[in-house]
């Protein structure tokens, strides 16, 4: 990995010199998922738009086994990773969308799916996370993503994980099952134990009791990235390392980006996104 | 070519300065997506046939230059509107077509397969839209396509639309975004257009294949004009291909009061 040196250097590197291979990821996101409607927002909660049609497209499934995502699994901006020995700098980007909300771009680091939402006894995740591994996993983030909904019995469940620090330990309990807990495209982002600022490695996941419908769910575990917030329908929001102090922030060689969001209402939004990024 | 240095990037000469000028449709829905193409002044028209785009087509924005003797990029924006909260992106427009008939359940070829590329030839990035130039019919449908894509895959399924036809969905100027396919990374043809049944109203719509260049955003009630220096505004040097044919695509305010008529101003563009 190499900085970049100043200003002239970055000029020169956005405008195609020094191998900086300036691209701009071009992509947007429809409020469908295959041939159906996406399932509502939730005002206040998180949705996933992995599998939301768009450019490039979304997943055609949910996940099976435990698996490490890449810039290559289909549902990522399928970027290419750097050339050479460059490293791949994402400098700024723009979004735009349909309905106010926040938005999200992260690594997908690893995932699985085919969960039951009516299993009491703890749901093996296992697996390994390909980035931001070890020590450098403090960042990671646990998520429960909800595939096909789950049952309206709301109960709580806990996930068993490794920290950066290579020790057991385990979440507070969350909720899970019932209104704005359990429906397609919901995230649940899971806090941490006391103390943690990572995840390392998944155990299992465990639920206190049945939701009374098996549904499909999954864990995944991301690294957020960048952050865009859009006050209002049909307006947008950019990030800017110069103005913004955001990034750059390092594109990691298969790197499998994604988006969440959360809105004030139950409109699913339609955005327009512009990602900016430079190799060197 | 690159451009070497911050001071060169500050003190090039223009090369050219496009004008940005449009007045827009009077009724336009909230949050809703729309083309200026048929936008006076200088408005574009339904393309018929199907036709690759250029500076000197009628609809595009004036005053880009048809070659270069490097590559172009923009430094300076200076774009105002009379009312804000929404978005204009500044968009490259590559190859047009329409004639396609909103009723028509069959798989539709008519003025089909879209004009080959003449700019981003590799089709990595370049999208796809329907753009409605006579209203649709007020049945919500969906609709897909078939394309060829950056691997020159001819025949490639698109996944389903947004919602086609309908209130709010059906209007003269109104876009829609089309999906990818798994895999895909931009279009080089649209070959068909399938519905997934009538909007009840032939009207008159079409596909244009296009590239995003720049995102334009108003941020409120009072921002109303934006002054950007493309490399401390946005932090990237957007690069425009010569001979591109500029127009803009609206994200429509998210508020029924506004009152958006007129975008005016201009980019002044230099070489590297």
């Amino acid at each position: 990995m190499a900085a970049i040196l100043d200003l002239d250097e970055y000029v020169n590197l956005v405008t195609g010199g020094s191998s900086g291979t300036p691209i701009v990821i071009n992509g947007h996101k429809l409020d469908r998922v295959g041939a159906s409607a996406a399932a509502a927002s939730i005002a206040g909660g998180w949705k996933s738009m992995w599998r939301y049609n768009g450019s490039p497209a979304g997943a055609s499934a949910a996940p099976g086994a435990v698996a490490t995502p890449t810039n290559a699994t289909e549902g990522s901006l399928l970027q290419a990773d750097a050339g050479g020995s460059r490293s791949k700098w994402l400098v700024g980007g723009a979004l735009s969308s349909s309905a106010a909300g926040t938005f999200i771009l992260y690594d997908r680091l690893l995932h699985i799916g085919g969960l039951n939402g009516t299993t009491t006894t703890a749901q093996a995740v296992g697996g390994t996370i390909g980035r931001y591994t070890g020590a450098s996993s403090v960042g990671n983030e646990l998520l429960v993503e909800i595939y096909t909904q789950i049952g309206s019995t709301g109960t709580t469940a806990v996930i068993n994980y490794t920290d950066p620090d290579n020790n057991a330990a385990a979440t507070p309990a969350f909720i899970i099952g019932g209104t704005g807990y359990r429906e397609a495209q919901t995230v649940l982002r899971v806090p941490l134990a006391a103390g943690d600022g990572g995840v390392r490695a998944v155990t299992d996941i465990d639920l206190l009791a049945t939701t009374d419908t098996a549904g499909d769910f999954g864990v995944t575990v991301i690294r957020p990235l960048m952050t865009f917030g859009v006050g209002a329908a049909g307006c947008s929001d950019f990030v800017n390392m110069f103005l913004t102090g955001k990034g750059p922030v390092e594109l990691q060689d298969g790197a499998c980006l994604g988006w969440l969001y959360s809105t004030n209402s139950t409109t699913v939004p339609l955005i327009n996104f512009q990602l900016y990024t430079v190799e060197k | 070519m690159a451009i070497s240095t911050r001071t060169s990037y500050l003190t090039k000469g223009p090369v050219s300065t496009v004008t940005v000028t449009k007045t827009l449709a009077s009724a336009y829905d909230v949050g809703k997506c729309y083309s200026l193409w048929t936008s006076a002044p200088f408005a574009g028209s339904a393309p018929g046939a199907a036709a690759a785009c250029t500076a000197s087509t009628t609809g595009a924005l004036r005053g880009m230059p048809t070659t270069s003797s490097g590559s172009l990029f923009m430094r300076a924006s200076e774009v105002w509107a009379n009312d804000g909260a929404f978005t204009l992106t500044l968009c490259d427009r590559l190859s047009h077509q329409s004639g396609l008939d909103a009723t028509d359940t069959a798989e539709q070829t008519t003025n089909l397969p879209t004009a080959a590329l003449t700019r981003y030839t590799d089709g990595v990035g370049v999208r796809a839209l329907a753009e409605v130039y006579t209203q649709i019919g007020a049945t919500a449908r969906t609709f897909t396509i078939t394309y060829t894509d950056t691997e020159d895959n001819t025949g490639v399924v698109s996944p389903a639309s947004s919602v086609f036809g309908s209130a709010n969905n059906r209007e003269v100027a109104r876009y829609f975004s089309i999906p990818l396919a798994a895999g895909d990374t931009g279009i080089k043809a649209v070959e068909s257009v399938t519905l997934s049944a009538s909007t009840g109203t032939a009207g008159n719509f079409g596909i244009t294949l296009y590239y995003p260049i720049k995102t334009f955003y108003f941020s409120g009630r009072d921002r109303k004009n934006l002054f950007e220096d493309d490399l401390f505004t946005k932090g990237w040097i957007t690069e425009v291909k010569p001979d591109a044919c500029l127009f803009w695509l609206m994200e429509a305010p998210g508020w029924a009061g506004s009152s958006i008529t007129t975008v005016q101003g201009t980019i002044e563009l230099i070489e590297g």
